[in-house]
């Protein structure tokens, strides 16, 4: 078993290198990756490139326009909007990166479970799951957050329950598929447990479309939470939270347009760099799955 | 096909009923103390007691489930904390400008979105596919609320062309109520200027409202034309000297019909959540201005009642939906669904 473990691994990881380079042939998957990754080392090292602190409070210049020393302007306080977007991104995609991870890893249990041990497990689950999915997703989120209560955990949460029947379908789906193999209906002839069967034989196989919908879910996570925040859901002031910033800047739409406008163009490069990439894997972990 | 269409309306019932019980637990268990919030936090203790007894909160839950459910049966959803009306009364009255938003959103997503999305399939890699890809790239990337936001600053406050907030501008006056939507009564009643100006109005909200859907349904039906124009019939009705109208229409269209319908009916539900955000941000006198008020001053029954009045609309158009595919594809209809 350990041989061809070994063998597996060394077959991933060779596997690997020709992924990012066939990933990057693609132009437009290229720069979405340039993007993110440059999004995420501004979200790790925020303290470091951000001019300002994203909570300094400057009453004398409130509301002022682009200038060298405020490139992006000063919100209602006088608090450096830059540095707010820069801090921002530690927000949505850390929040975003957990949410669906959380997800993803519940819904696929879930999912392997339902499918694998069918019966009443199944019933139990894939009910929940429908019911789960006959709520519209934004709908849901609100309801879920406005009563756990206005907050940037609580949106979370929210998000991560309407996620989890995603993926609980999805691995429902592939369950059936892997339980039907030889190589399973062997290990269950042989008396081996179902932990170590679903452990060793599904969840692997299952893994990667698994991986594929997480990586197309961050941008509309990313989305969600905004929007909870933009509805006062989300996070609460005085986070530098994107969504909630809006919320507060539209005020000033008209006269200030450069602070509710900069705000949503950071979470508008965001949320595309995210799909493009999430489209561009998914394009080459599951050819069949989209054009 | 008898037997299918009543799986599916015992499968509705279940799935009604398991909603019900959600947003049961949504408004009863999950937010702590709905009398606490009734009260207020000064509240004392006694006072809160007492709204809990008034509310029927010290029953057993079973017991105020049932009580729940069986007001819900009879089109009670409860009473609003805020505006002290029955929720479905409140609902009802915001109803109209909701329908008459969601509507107009949905025929233009639809009739800009299938088109572009069969030009971009046919023509692939042409400027109408790059077009296609950006359009239904950038809906599904940009905040709703933002893109709101961006129409009324180059459109209202940049150019001034167009009103950036509610129905209809203050010096006109509604027209009678007849449906409750403006720019069908408007004329019914000869209301000329109140349907004109009650349409400007309408330009943005719907414009930003459509866009969510128009991205979905691009993407998907592109996709899902392009893999049916790659099918084996497709290729043999071309060989056999088929115009390409015909080859598009009978063969191509026909066939990626079907996961279209499905499309439509689950991008419903970002039309719907979409709605929620358009409203708040021009002012929409509809039910998600209304919802979102009511979750700024905790009012629960009103938002479950809202929730819940989606949930089922949003369960029924999908069920419609299966059912016209029922109707449609022979496969399902004899072979008992799948």
């Amino acid at each position: 078993m350990s041989m061809t473990a070994l063998a597996a691994g060394r077959g991933i990881r060779r596997r690997s290198g020709t992924v990012l380079r066939r990933l990057t042939a693609n132009k437009v998957t290229a720069c979405a990756l340039v993007v993110v990754v440059a999004l995420v080392i501004m979200a790790v090292l925020a303290p470091l490139i951000a001019p300002y602190s994203p909570t300094a409070v400057q009453l004398a210049q409130r509301l002022e326009g682009l200038s060298s020393a405020h490139p992006l302007g000063t919100d209602e306080v006088g608090r450096d909007i830059l540095s707010r977007l820069v801090y921002g991104a530690r927000i949505s995609i850390g929040v975003s990166v957990l949410v669906v991870a959380a997800a993803a890893v519940i819904g696929m249990l879930l999912g392997a479970l339902a499918g694998y041990f069918r019966g009443w497990t199944d019933h139990v689950i894939m009910r929940a799951v429908d019911v789960v999915l006959s709520f519209p997703s934004l709908i849901l989120a609100i309801a879920l957050a406005a009563a756990l209560g206005p907050s940037l955990v609580n949106a979370a949460l929210a998000i991560a329950i309407v996620k989890v029947p995603v993926y609980a379908r999805l691995a429902y789906g592939e369950t059936l598929r892997v339980r039907q193999q030889l190589y399973v209906r062997a290990a269950r002839t042989y008396g081996i447990r179902s932990s170590w069967i679903i452990r060793r034989h599904v969840l692997p196989n299952i893994r990667s479309s698994i991986i594929v919908q997480t990586t197309l879910d961050l941008g509309d996570v990313i989305l969600l939470i905004a929007t909870l925040g933009f509805l006062g859901l989300g996070a609460q002031p005085p986070s530098p939270e994107w969504g909630s910033m809006i919320s507060t800047g539209w005020h000033y739409l008209i006269d200030q347009w450069w602070y509710p406008t900069f705000t949503g163009l950071a979470i508008f490069v965001t949320v595309m760099s995210f799909n493009l990439l999430g489209d561009g894997i998914s394009d080459l972990l599951e050819p069949t799955s989209r054009d | 096909m008898l037997k299918v269409v009543w799986q599916r309306l015992l499968m509705l019932v279940l799935v009604l009923a398991c909603v019900s019980i959600a947003t049961f637990l949504m408004a009863r268990v999950v937010p702590g103390d709905p009398a606490q919030v009734i009260a207020g936090p000064h509240a004392s203790h006694a006072t809160v007691e007492a709204i809990r007894h008034q509310l029927g909160m010290d029953r057993p839950i079973l017991v105020q489930y049932a009580d729940y459910m069986n007001g819900l049966l009879h089109g009670d959803l409860g009473t609003s904390i805020t505006t002290r009306h029955p929720v479905s009364d409140d609902l009802l009255a915001y109803f109209p400008a909701t329908l008459e938003l969601v509507f107009y959103a949905f025929v233009v997503a639809l009739v800009v979105g299938i088109p572009l999305a069969i030009l971009a399939a046919v023509k692939r890699n042409s400027i109408f596919d790059y077009a296609a890809r950006i359009v239904s790239l950038a809906g599904l990337s940009m905040p709703t609320f933002w893109f709101g936001l961006v129409l009324i600053l180059v459109l209202y406050g940049k150019l001034g062309v167009l009103p950036s907030s509610g129905r209809l501008s203050s010096s006109l006056p509604p027209p009678p109520h007849i449906t409750g939507l403006y720019t069908v009564d408007g004329p019914l009643t000869g209301y000329w200027a109140t349907f004109v100006d009650s349409v400007k109005h309408l330009i943005l909200p719907v414009v930003a409202l459509a866009y969510v859907q128009l991205a979905i349904v691009v993407r998907q039906l592109r996709a899902s034309m392009i893999s049916v124009l790659a099918t084996d019939y497709v290729r043999t009705a071309r060989a056999a000297g088929l115009s390409e109208w015909t080859v598009i229409t009978r063969f191509g269209l026909r066939n990626a019909l079907v996961p279209v319908l499905t499309i439509v009916g689950i991008s419903f539900g970002a039309l719907l959540g979409g709605a929620v955000v358009t409203e708040t941000v021009f002012g929409w006198p509809g039910m998600g201005n209304y919802v979102v008020q009511s979750i700024e001053s905790l009012d629960f029954p009103a938002i479950m009642g809202f929730t819940i009045v989606i949930a089922t609309a949003y369960v029924l158009i999908n069920l419609v939906v299966d059912l016209i595919n029922i109707a449609l594809n022979p496969e399902i209809r004899r072979g008992g669904g799948s």
